[in-house]
């Protein structure tokens, strides 16, 4: 008869059988082909019960049923290929070698950590002057911001591949020149992205009349993810705005920061 | 009726460890900076900072000599500028690291722009006994005049230096000729050389020359545009890069 060699087993040497021919596998993975096979010969058993076998009889019919445990072995072993485990492997290899290095770095890292939360904060909620000029720590004097006349302003403009964003404009009296500062920051357009050196440096605070002052632009303490930065030009009574204008690698922009539209002092 | 475990495949646990694992990875470059698994990645970043914007690779040159053997230079470019970055894979940063990097502004109208890396192979600036064993010099630029059909480098040597096998030395000069390298329609050079201890001038002047099919001189002017990198190399072992 054909199914002979079935006939003869029980299910745990059937199994046993097919299992062996599963060369490439893993302990759970066999563990799982086990578990697999075995239910299936159970359901088979049971749905022959159901039709009124006798359970001796159903158990030698499944088990024809089941086939010649060496193809079966083959056919499941190909379920297995050999390039997932790499993968898998790879990937392992990948997730320790991250996590290492961000562990092993871990001041850095979580210096790092805060720089993306503040730069992402400042979208949201941007620094007033007293905040800037507070992480302003590298100085020995502390830096006085200008008082005076202050407007929270919105400005936001693209330089680069970064935002600059004016978030208040104050006008008053500093060292006996009436001034107008503007407070702002630059960030990156992507969260948690470099702010481009240029962003800060190559911006240049002007009067109406395009004149600047010596000491024209501050930064606080570095974030690499967020500059912020008091910017200042000398102004007149009668002025309504001072130019931010930026040129790096050919680009220009120019951002015109309205004063603000109380009585200047 | 009995509801089967869904049995975890070869393929979706596989699958399942790879997206894992890209994530860590995106979450600790884009938001870390670190972990950087390719040279390019450290030459982006750096351009990022500089604010260079769309630039791509012009040369890729692997010099093992200058501060470990993993240490590749790339010159890259766009419209307005050109870049020199140096990388290297450095246990600092578990992975590629390094990232010095010399900027060029192209955007003025001439027909010749150059500069010059010059990395000293030294004992590491600030540190006792200052020794000093040569100077690697990396000259690059763009050539937009397009009379100009070879570069030449007159790169300044102490008088008393005669030059070695296969260098062209004469009147406290030595001379080089930079190859000419296409991208994207625009024509770049990047030659560099070794001067040991004794050769170089501290202070010396290195000129670029910009010559036509003939032979004359269309352009020559000393190169202003110079970087500064030391190697920290002490006694044959790596100690710092400073730049």
């Amino acid at each position: 008869m054909k199914d002979d060699f079935t006939t003869a087993m029980d299910r745990a040497e059937y199994c046993a059988q097919v299992l062996s021919h599963l060369r490439r596998l893993s302990r759970r993975e066999r563990e799982a082909v086990r578990t697999e096979l075995e239910e299936h010969i159970e359901d088979h058993v049971r749905a022959l019960l159901d039709l009124g076998y006798d359970p001796q009889l159903a158990e030698q019919r499944t088990m024809a049923a089941m086939g010649d445990p060496a193809e079966v072995g083959r056919e499941m072993e190909k379920q297995y290929p050999r390039g997932w485990r790499i993968v898998a492997g790879v990937s392992l290899v990948l997730c320790v070698f991250v996590m290492f290095t961000v562990l092993s770095n871990a001041k850095y890292n979580v210096r790092m950590m805060g720089y993306a939360w503040e730069s992402i904060v400042c979208r949201v909620s941007p620094p007033e002057p007293e905040e800037i000029a507070a992480g302003m720590s590298y100085r020995k004097e502390p830096y006085i911001p200008v008082s005076g006349v202050r407007e929270e302003v919105d400005i936001r403009r693209t330089i680069g591949n970064d935002v600059l964003r004016v978030c208040w404009i104050t006008v008053g009296e500093q060292d006996g020149q009436l001034t107008a500062e503007a407070a702002a920051c630059i960030y990156d357009k992507i969260p948690g992205g470099l702010v481009s050196y240029p962003s800060f440096n190559e911006i240049w605070p002007e009067n109406q009349r395009g004149e600047q002052m010596v000491l024209s632009r501050m930064a606080a303490v570095p974030n690499s993810m967020l500059f912020k930065a008091l910017l200042r030009a000398p102004v007149q009574p009668g002025d309504d705005h001072i130019t931010l204008r930026y040129a790096w690698l050919g680009e220009t922009v120019s951002i015109d920061v309205p004063l603000p539209k109380e009585d200047m002092p | 009726m009995r509801r089967k475990k869904r049995l975890a495949t070869r393929r979706r646990r596989a699958l399942g460890c790879a997206a894992a694992a890209l994530a860590l990875l995106l979450l600790a470059q884009t938001l870390l900076h670190t972990a950087l698994l390719l040279p390019i990645q450290i030459v982006r970043r750096v351009e990022d900072q500089e604010g260079v914007q769309g630039a791509r690779v012009v040369r890729r040159q692997w010099e093992p000599g200058v501060y470990n053997w993993t240490n590749l230079f790339y010159l890259t470019a766009n419209d307005n500028a050109a870049l020199l970055t140096s990388v290297y894979i450095t246990p600092r940063a578990r992975g590629w690291g390094g990232g010095h990097t010399l900027l060029l502004d192209c955007t003025a109208e001439q027909p010749l722009h150059a500069a010059q890396e010059i990395v000293t192979e030294d004992t590491g600036l600030g540190t006792r006994e200052y020794h000093c064993r040569g100077i690697h010099y990396f000259f690059f630029g763009r050539v937009d005049d397009p009379a100009i059909e070879t570069v030449e480098i007159r790169l300044q040597v102490d008088p008393a230096y005669k030059g070695s096998a296969g260098e062209d030395v004469s009147l406290g000069y030595l001379q080089l000729t930079a190859p000419i390298l296409q991208r994207d329609g625009r024509r770049y050079f990047l030659v560099n050389h070794y001067l040991p201890e004794g050769a170089f001038l501290r202070d010396g002047g290195n000129r670029v020359i910009g010559k036509d099919r003939e032979g004359n001189t269309v352009t020559t002017f000393q190169i202003e545009r110079t970087g500064y990198a030391s190697t920290g190399v002490v006694k044959g072992q790596t100690a710092k890069a400073s730049t």
